[in-house]
């Protein structure tokens, strides 16, 4: 999902997660209304947002097993490891307390605890901004194994060219409406950033 | 679930520096606060023994005498005399003033009548600086011997000691606070509580973990460091024997778990309100500055401005004007001035010293009673206005609640005044009649004196007292609670209140 700031992008993705309730309209998750079984929907959703926050005094393995198990799944300590291994993160970094990570290495976090909840749909709100090449480019690669998996995601994004490498579908918003779609497979990476651009002249 | 989030925010608190700070500050006042309390009632004790030791020597110093004279006459074979009021020694073979049950029951022998501490006295010092602990009681009028009675005695709600009720009411507040203020806020500013609404959890569960583990621990920490009072304590009065004890301590537990519940509610009600964690805070430290200093001094000051108590003076005025009239009364100016300086009177006369100045007593008691009478009503307005006003403050209802399980109350010294009046009537009525029949007192009479025995107030009296107060507060913390995790559907994760 594209769109100039303030479009209504995070809003969108907040209205499936019941932080926000819509004014009219439904969201609805594996076919669950969000807003009247907010608990039900969330078994099927994860979420990674643009700055992924964990708590302070806990090391990233802890922070790890605790959302995990508030998502409904435990796992053994090396099944937790393995994971964040998956996910990219230094091996050194799981037992340090999070005070001490970088933004790409909370955010690798953040996505394991995605990958642990097992979720049919995943909610991204602009999770590269601020990573590293290297880093961004591992998170994709992790997007399209997902992707292969049958997950349904939903990403928020400025990054017109990964856009298109990840995504099925793309669609612009403009002061809260959904105003372009298109495939990603029927358009070029000059077109999208052309027709984004006239989307935005109004 | 909610033990996932349970445990994980009790490892979270006993990792942060600042709860461990608050807890260990909390162990160390409450510790304060049994030592001082422990210390005022030793001190009470101790003053009490010293009037026991004091007067049995009294008592023994009169018997010896008695003693030595009947001796004195069995040996000669002369009858024994009845002694004529008098403050000098007497001479060799003169009768003793312990023959004379006027004179000894009148004021060469006293009882030490004492309101023993409860068990849990240390626990709350209450009035106990006002309200002595032990009556001298004699055949001067009950006024008299009632000077203990600290007739200005002011509902001092603003506890002048740093007692364990005085950690409880002024101080346990501010560690919840400081425990609660920002359970939501915190977690929304860090930016945690998103992704963790993203889970499968209502926001009520999760409060529900945060609130279960802060007060678990307190409250883990308050049943630990409160027994370990009452062993400390218990041990150095000898009370641990005793049921009452425990009955007391059970009700002790009681009350502080719903007073800390109901700082705990109140973090509830202003976490669901979704405000900065900066705001919560000056909400909470704006309701404990008025809950806990303002409300109680405010209600004090309503129940003794409306009903304002006689003062002392009031009763030292009506007992001098009645022993005034009572001087004038009696016809002969000599005969007042000798009832002052019976030494000086001839010895025939000196028999009706101690009727005169019996009769006295009762003429004044009789002038004095309205004004006391007064006294107590006023105070009895005074605690009823203060009792239907304490549900505008659980700290009133927290201190009321203290002093009674404690057994500082003014109730419970009240009742036990009233035992004393009535034993008081029991010491006249043993010594009058002997000394109106001018009997000759024998020293082993003298075991036979009455004794004062205090019937303590049952369980059940302190349960009645206490019972409703503390089932009003129980129904204030079931309100809040229910009204704030109620608010808390309405709580937008993205939003401000």
């Amino acid at each position: 999902m594209l769109g100039a700031n303030g479009a209504g992008k995070t809003t969108t993705v907040n209205c499936f997660l019941n932080f926000i309730k819509p004014t009219s309209g439904l969201a609805r998750i594996n076919g669950i209304d969000v807003q009247e079984d907010p608990i039900g929907s969330k078994k099927h959703v994860a979420y990674i947002p643009e700055n992924v926050m964990l708590y302070r005094n806990m090391t990233g393995l802890e922070n790890l097993r605790y959302f995990s198990k508030l998502g409904g799944h435990d796992y053994s300590a090396d099944e937790y490891r393995a994971l964040l291994d998956r996910c990219g993160l230094q091996r050194e970094a799981v037992d340090l307390y999070i005070d001490g990570y970088s933004k790409g290495m909370r955010q690798k976090v953040g996505i394991a605890i995605a990958l642990a909840k097992q979720a049919k749909a995943v909610l991204l709100d602009e999770p590269t901004s601020g990573l590293d090449p290297k880093s961004s480019n591992e998170f994709s690669e992790l997007l399209l194994e997902l992707k292969a998996a049958g997950v349904a995601i939903l990403m928020v994004t400025h990054d017109l060219f990964r856009a298109k490498e990840t995504g099925t579908r793309l669609g612009i918003m403009r002061q809260g409406e959904l105003v372009r779609e298109m495939l990603a497979d029927e358009v070029s990476h000059t077109e999208i950033e052309q027709i984004y651009l006239e989307e935005m002249k109004y | 679930m909610l033990k996932t989030i349970v445990a994980h925010e009790a490892r979270l608190l006993l990792k942060s520096r600042a709860t461990v700070f608050i807890l260990a500050l909390l162990v160390a006042s409450m510790m304060f606060g049994i030592w001082n309390g422990l210390r005022a009632v030793e001190r009470q004790n101790a003053s009490a023994r010293t009037a026991i030791v004091d007067e049995a020597a009294k008592k023994q110093r009169v018997l010896d005498e008695l003693i030595a004279y009947e001796k004195f006459t069995a040996a000669r074979g002369i009858p024994r005399e009845f002694a004529p009021v008098n403050h000098a020694p007497p001479r060799p073979g003169e009768p003793p003033q312990g023959t004379n049950a006027g004179a000894v029951g009148g004021e060469k022998v006293r009882e030490v009548a004492v309101l023993p501490a409860t068990g849990l006295a240390a626990f709350s010092v209450g009035q106990m600086d006002l309200q002595r602990n032990y009556t001298l009681v004699d055949m001067k009028n009950k006024f008299n011997i009632a000077d203990n009675l600290e007739i200005e005695n002011p509902l001092n709600l603003m506890a002048g000691t740093f007692d364990l009720a005085f950690v409880i009411m002024f101080i346990l507040p501010i560690f919840i606070i400081a425990l609660t203020y920002d359970m939501l806020s915190g977690e929304k500013e860090s930016g945690t509580l998103a992704l963790a609404m993203t889970q499968p959890i209502s926001l009520r569960t999760f409060m529900a973990g945060k609130l279960l583990s802060r007060a678990g621990i307190l409250m883990l920490v308050i049943v630990a460091v409160g027994l370990c009072a009452l062993l400390f304590s218990g041990a150095a009065l000898g009370s641990l024997g005793d049921p009452g004890t425990w009955g007391r301590f059970g009700l002790w537990l009681l009350a502080v778990l719903l007073y800390a519940a109901f700082w705990f509610g109140l973090g509830v009600l202003v976490s669901a309100l979704n405000k900065s964690s900066e705001t919560n805070i000056t909400i909470l430290a704006g309701i404990w500055l008025v809950m806990v200093v303002i409300m109680p001094t405010l209600v004090s000051l309503t129940a003794t401005t409306v009903y304002p108590a006689p003062s002392r003076m009031d009763l030292k005025v009506a007992m001098r004007d009645a022993s005034s009239a009572a001087e004038k009364a009696e016809s002969e100016t000599t005969k007042a001035y000798y009832t002052d300086h019976v030494e000086m009177l001839p010895s025939k006369e000196t028999e009706t010293y101690l009727t005169v100045f019996l009769a006295r007593q009762e003429a004044l008691e009789r002038a004095v009673e309205p004004v006391f009478d007064n006294f107590r009503k006023q105070q009895d307005r005074q605690a009823g206005l203060v009792s239907r006003f304490q549900y505008f403050s659980p700290a009133i209802v927290m201190q009321l609640a203290l002093n009674e399980i404690s057994g500082t109350s003014t109730e419970r010294y009240n009742a036990y005044m009233d035992e004393v009046f009535a034993f008081h009537q029991e010491w006249r009525k043993y010594f009058t009649p002997r000394y109106l029949r001018k009997e000759i007192l024998d020293s082993s009479t003298y075991k036979d004196f009455p004794k004062f025995h205090y019937t303590a107030e049952s369980p059940n009296v302190v349960v009645q007292r206490t019972g409703l107060s503390l089932f009003g507060l129980f129904l204030i913390v079931a309100a809040i609670m229910a009204y704030s995790f109620a608010r808390l559907r309405r709580y937008g994760v993205r939003e401000n209140g």
